[in-house]
Protein backbone atom coordinates (compact mmCIF):
# COMPACT_ATOMS: atom_id res chain seq x y z
CA UNK A 1 0.00 0.00 0.00
CA UNK A 2 2.64 2.25 0.99
CA UNK A 3 4.62 1.55 -2.00
CA UNK A 4 1.45 2.44 -4.09
CA UNK A 5 1.44 5.67 -2.69
CA UNK A 6 5.20 6.20 -3.04
CA UNK A 7 5.42 5.45 -6.69
CA UNK A 8 2.29 7.45 -7.30
CA UNK A 9 4.10 10.71 -6.09
CA UNK A 10 7.44 9.96 -7.65
CA UNK A 11 5.57 9.41 -11.42
CA UNK A 12 3.90 12.96 -10.70
CA UNK A 13 6.97 14.58 -9.65
CA UNK A 14 8.57 13.05 -12.65
CA UNK A 15 5.15 14.42 -14.67
CA UNK A 16 5.71 17.84 -13.31
CA UNK A 17 9.53 17.84 -14.21
CA UNK A 18 8.70 16.36 -17.77
CA UNK A 19 6.31 19.45 -18.74
CA UNK A 20 8.88 21.89 -16.91
CA UNK A 21 10.84 20.75 -20.14
CA UNK A 22 8.50 20.70 -22.54
CA UNK A 23 7.24 23.97 -21.74
CA UNK A 24 10.71 25.03 -22.01
CA UNK A 25 11.44 24.30 -24.94
CA UNK A 26 7.77 25.04 -26.09
CA UNK A 27 7.24 28.28 -25.00
CA UNK A 28 8.31 31.55 -27.12
CA UNK A 29 10.08 34.22 -24.66
CA UNK A 30 12.30 34.59 -21.95
CA UNK A 31 9.52 34.98 -19.25
CA UNK A 32 7.72 32.72 -20.47
CA UNK A 33 10.35 30.03 -20.17
CA UNK A 34 11.20 30.84 -16.84
CA UNK A 35 7.26 29.97 -15.68
CA UNK A 36 7.75 26.31 -17.02
CA UNK A 37 11.27 26.23 -15.56
CA UNK A 38 10.54 27.60 -11.98
CA UNK A 39 7.21 25.68 -11.89
CA UNK A 40 9.04 22.23 -12.40
CA UNK A 41 10.84 22.35 -9.46
CA UNK A 42 8.24 23.85 -6.83
CA UNK A 43 5.52 20.89 -7.46
CA UNK A 44 8.02 18.41 -9.38
CA UNK A 45 11.03 18.66 -6.68
CA UNK A 46 8.27 18.69 -3.96
CA UNK A 47 6.82 15.46 -4.73
CA UNK A 48 9.40 13.56 -4.99
CA UNK A 49 11.16 14.42 -2.11
CA UNK A 50 7.96 14.03 -0.37
CA UNK A 51 8.05 10.94 -1.62
CA UNK A 52 10.88 10.15 -0.36
CA UNK A 53 10.11 11.45 3.13
CA UNK A 54 7.06 9.14 3.40
CA UNK A 55 9.89 5.80 2.34
CA UNK A 56 11.60 6.89 5.27
CA UNK A 57 8.94 7.21 7.85
CA UNK A 58 9.37 9.35 10.81
CA UNK A 59 12.95 9.63 11.03
CA UNK A 60 15.99 12.06 10.77
CA UNK A 61 16.20 11.90 7.22
CA UNK A 62 12.87 12.87 7.03
CA UNK A 63 12.79 16.03 8.33
CA UNK A 64 16.16 16.64 6.76
CA UNK A 65 14.08 15.98 3.03
CA UNK A 66 11.41 18.58 4.51
CA UNK A 67 14.19 20.92 5.03
CA UNK A 68 15.12 20.55 1.61
CA UNK A 69 12.03 21.34 0.56
CA UNK A 70 11.10 24.44 2.42
CA UNK A 71 14.71 26.03 1.25
CA UNK A 72 13.90 25.05 -2.30
CA UNK A 73 10.59 26.47 -2.38
CA UNK A 74 12.43 29.94 -0.53
CA UNK A 75 15.13 29.77 -3.01
CA UNK A 76 13.57 29.27 -6.27
CA UNK A 77 11.45 32.40 -6.17
CA UNK A 78 14.29 34.42 -5.87
CA UNK A 79 16.68 33.15 -8.40
CA UNK A 80 13.65 33.54 -10.79
CA UNK A 81 13.00 37.03 -9.87
CA UNK A 82 16.49 38.17 -10.69
CA UNK A 83 16.87 36.02 -13.91
CA UNK A 84 13.16 37.93 -14.95
CA UNK A 85 14.48 41.54 -13.34
CA UNK A 86 17.90 41.19 -15.16
CA UNK A 87 16.12 40.21 -18.53
CA UNK A 88 13.90 43.01 -17.90
CA UNK A 89 15.92 45.90 -17.19
CA UNK A 90 18.11 44.20 -20.40
CA UNK A 91 14.58 45.08 -22.60
CA UNK A 92 15.27 41.57 -23.74
CA UNK A 93 12.33 41.39 -26.19
CA UNK A 94 8.92 39.78 -25.52
CA UNK A 95 7.25 37.39 -28.07
CA UNK A 96 4.74 39.71 -30.30
CA UNK A 97 1.11 40.49 -28.65
CA UNK A 98 2.51 40.64 -25.38
CA UNK A 99 -0.16 42.77 -23.36
CA UNK A 100 0.95 45.61 -20.32
CA UNK A 101 -1.66 46.37 -18.57
CA UNK A 102 -0.78 49.28 -15.54
CA UNK A 103 -3.02 49.19 -12.52
CA UNK A 104 -0.57 50.86 -10.66
CA UNK A 105 -1.76 54.66 -10.75
CA UNK A 106 -5.58 53.53 -8.78
CA UNK A 107 -6.16 52.72 -5.89
CA UNK A 108 -6.04 49.05 -5.36
CA UNK A 109 -8.19 47.37 -2.76
CA UNK B 1 39.17 56.49 -3.58
CA UNK B 2 36.08 56.05 -1.44
CA UNK B 3 36.93 57.21 2.03
CA UNK B 4 34.98 54.88 4.55
CA UNK B 5 33.28 57.13 7.30
CA UNK B 6 33.78 55.68 10.25
CA UNK B 7 31.97 58.12 12.57
CA UNK B 8 28.39 59.38 12.32
CA UNK B 9 24.97 58.59 12.44
CA UNK B 10 24.69 56.19 9.39
CA UNK B 11 28.52 54.77 9.66
CA UNK B 12 29.20 50.92 8.82
CA UNK B 13 30.81 50.74 11.91
CA UNK B 14 27.70 52.13 14.11
CA UNK B 15 25.24 49.88 12.10
CA UNK B 16 27.12 47.09 12.49
CA UNK B 17 27.37 47.89 16.59
CA UNK B 18 23.85 49.31 17.17
CA UNK B 19 22.81 48.47 20.66
CA UNK B 20 18.87 49.02 19.67
CA UNK B 21 18.43 46.11 18.12
CA UNK B 22 15.45 44.45 19.15
CA UNK B 23 16.48 42.15 22.05
CA UNK B 24 13.62 39.37 21.74
CA UNK B 25 14.19 39.67 17.74
CA UNK B 26 17.32 38.46 18.62
CA UNK B 27 16.65 35.50 21.44
CA UNK B 28 13.98 34.58 18.72
CA UNK B 29 16.08 33.92 16.20
CA UNK B 30 19.58 32.42 18.46
CA UNK B 31 16.05 29.80 19.34
CA UNK B 32 15.21 29.60 15.85
CA UNK B 33 18.40 28.57 14.91
CA UNK B 34 19.09 26.02 18.04
CA UNK B 35 15.68 24.16 17.10
CA UNK B 36 16.99 23.62 13.63
CA UNK B 37 20.72 22.65 15.22
CA UNK B 38 18.46 19.62 16.96
CA UNK B 39 16.49 18.69 14.42
CA UNK B 40 19.45 18.53 12.04
CA UNK B 41 21.61 16.44 14.28
CA UNK B 42 18.71 14.76 16.24
CA UNK B 43 20.51 14.09 19.47
CA UNK B 44 20.25 15.45 22.82
CA UNK B 45 24.20 14.33 23.62
CA UNK B 46 25.05 17.23 25.89
CA UNK B 47 28.01 18.38 23.72
CA UNK B 48 26.30 18.29 20.39
CA UNK B 49 23.62 20.96 22.57
CA UNK B 50 26.59 22.82 23.83
CA UNK B 51 27.93 23.20 20.61
CA UNK B 52 24.63 24.34 18.85
CA UNK B 53 24.19 27.02 21.88
CA UNK B 54 27.59 28.02 21.30
CA UNK B 55 27.38 28.40 17.29
CA UNK B 56 23.98 29.78 16.95
CA UNK B 57 25.01 32.72 19.60
CA UNK B 58 28.04 32.87 17.13
CA UNK B 59 25.54 33.24 14.39
CA UNK B 60 23.13 35.81 15.84
CA UNK B 61 25.49 37.67 17.11
CA UNK B 62 27.53 38.23 14.03
CA UNK B 63 24.60 38.16 11.72
CA UNK B 64 22.88 41.19 14.18
CA UNK B 65 22.41 43.70 11.34
CA UNK B 66 20.54 40.87 9.19
CA UNK B 67 18.03 40.04 12.03
CA UNK B 68 14.85 40.77 11.18
CA UNK B 69 12.60 42.80 13.67
CA UNK B 70 9.13 43.87 14.20
CA UNK B 71 9.35 47.11 11.97
CA UNK B 72 10.09 44.88 8.93
CA UNK B 73 7.21 41.99 9.76
CA UNK B 74 4.12 41.27 11.96
CA UNK B 75 4.20 40.75 15.57
CA UNK B 76 4.28 37.20 16.10
CA UNK B 77 1.43 36.60 18.40
CA UNK B 78 -1.34 33.32 18.63
CA UNK B 79 -3.96 34.93 16.19
CA UNK B 80 -0.92 36.00 13.91
CA UNK B 81 0.55 32.35 13.69
CA UNK B 82 -2.66 30.55 13.26
CA UNK B 83 -3.54 32.92 9.87
CA UNK B 84 -0.17 32.42 8.92
CA UNK B 85 -0.62 28.67 9.01
CA UNK B 86 -3.82 29.14 7.17
CA UNK B 87 -2.37 31.18 4.71
CA UNK B 88 0.83 28.20 3.84
CA UNK B 89 -2.37 25.69 3.64
CA UNK B 90 -4.17 28.26 1.05
CA UNK B 91 -0.77 28.19 -0.91
CA UNK B 92 -0.22 24.74 -1.16
CA UNK B 93 -3.60 24.35 -2.77
CA UNK B 94 -3.48 27.22 -4.90
CA UNK B 95 0.07 25.74 -5.97
CA UNK B 96 -1.30 22.43 -6.97
CA UNK B 97 -4.43 23.93 -8.88
CA UNK B 98 -2.43 26.17 -11.22
CA UNK B 99 0.24 23.56 -11.47
CA UNK B 100 -1.99 21.61 -13.41
CA UNK B 101 -3.54 24.31 -15.25
CA UNK B 102 0.21 25.53 -16.46
CA UNK B 103 0.24 21.75 -17.31
CA UNK B 104 -3.08 21.67 -19.28
CA UNK B 105 -1.80 24.93 -21.31
CA UNK B 106 1.66 23.61 -22.13
CA UNK B 107 0.18 19.91 -23.37
CA UNK B 108 -1.67 21.38 -25.88
CA UNK B 109 -1.14 21.39 -29.32
CA UNK B 110 -1.13 24.89 -29.99
CA UNK B 111 -0.70 26.82 -26.88
CA UNK B 112 -3.27 28.96 -25.51
CA UNK B 113 -1.49 31.45 -23.87
CA UNK B 114 -1.30 35.87 -24.24
CA UNK B 115 1.86 36.91 -22.24
CA UNK B 116 2.33 40.18 -20.82
CA UNK B 117 3.23 42.10 -18.11
CA UNK B 118 0.85 43.84 -15.35
CA UNK B 119 1.78 46.24 -13.29
CA UNK B 120 -0.63 46.64 -9.92
CA UNK B 121 0.09 48.79 -5.99
CA UNK B 122 -0.29 46.67 -3.03
CA UNK B 123 -1.16 47.78 0.50
CA UNK B 124 1.12 45.83 2.64
CA UNK B 125 3.73 48.27 4.16
CA UNK B 126 6.39 46.35 6.15
CA UNK B 127 9.18 44.42 3.40
CA UNK B 128 8.79 40.87 4.86
CA UNK B 129 5.47 40.89 4.07
CA UNK B 130 6.06 42.39 0.66
CA UNK B 131 8.84 39.59 0.08
CA UNK B 132 6.30 37.12 0.83
CA UNK B 133 3.70 38.07 -1.27
CA UNK B 134 6.13 38.37 -4.02
CA UNK B 135 7.71 34.88 -3.66
CA UNK B 136 3.97 33.73 -3.34
CA UNK B 137 3.15 35.26 -6.62
CA UNK B 138 6.09 33.98 -8.37
CA UNK B 139 5.44 30.20 -6.47
CA UNK B 140 2.29 29.86 -8.06
CA UNK B 141 2.49 29.28 -11.62
CA UNK B 142 0.90 31.19 -14.75
CA UNK B 143 2.55 34.81 -12.71
CA UNK B 144 6.25 35.65 -12.07
CA UNK B 145 7.12 38.63 -10.10
CA UNK B 146 9.74 40.89 -12.30
CA UNK B 147 10.15 43.54 -10.09
CA UNK B 148 8.84 45.22 -6.68
CA UNK B 149 9.51 48.96 -5.76
CA UNK B 150 8.03 50.99 -3.14
CA UNK B 151 4.41 48.60 -3.29
CA UNK B 152 4.47 48.63 -7.22
CA UNK B 153 4.57 45.02 -8.40
CA UNK B 154 5.31 43.95 -11.64
CA UNK B 155 4.27 41.04 -12.97
CA UNK B 156 4.76 38.61 -16.08
CA UNK B 157 1.77 36.52 -16.79
CA UNK B 158 0.96 33.59 -19.50
CA UNK B 159 -2.31 34.64 -19.60
CA UNK B 160 -4.68 37.43 -19.63
CA UNK B 161 -7.31 35.73 -17.41
CA UNK B 162 -3.78 34.96 -15.08
CA UNK B 163 -2.91 39.07 -15.54
CA UNK B 164 -6.89 39.87 -14.14
CA UNK B 165 -6.45 37.70 -11.55
CA UNK B 166 -3.50 38.55 -10.13
CA UNK B 167 -4.36 42.33 -9.12
CA UNK B 168 -6.65 41.01 -7.08
CA UNK B 169 -5.68 38.37 -5.91
CA UNK B 170 -7.33 36.52 -2.26
CA UNK B 171 -4.09 36.11 -0.60
CA UNK B 172 -2.71 39.71 -1.21
CA UNK B 173 -5.83 40.50 1.35
CA UNK B 174 -5.10 37.71 3.48
CA UNK B 175 -1.34 39.01 4.12
CA UNK B 176 -3.13 42.35 4.29
CA UNK B 177 -5.10 41.54 6.92
CA UNK B 178 -2.68 39.41 8.74
CA UNK B 179 -0.65 42.43 8.96
CA UNK B 180 -3.12 44.66 10.27
CA UNK B 181 -3.61 42.33 13.11
CA UNK B 182 -0.34 41.91 14.00
CA UNK B 183 1.13 45.83 14.17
Amino acid sequence: MITAIIIFFLLAGIFFFSVGVVGLLRLPDVFCRMHATTKCDTLGAGLMLFALMIYHGFAPDSIKLAFIICFIWLTNPTAAHIIAKASYQDRVKMTEGSFELDYSEEESA
Amino acid sequence: MVKVETTGENSRLKKFFDPKIHTRSFLGSWFVLMVFWILITWTFNYQSLLAGILGSYGLTRFNRSLIIGPSQRFYITPETVFMFTRYLGLMLVAIVKANIDVAKIVLQRRMPISPGIVKFKSEIKKDLNKVILANSITLTPGTLTISMEEGVYVVHCLTRENAEDVCRWNMGEELAEIERRGS
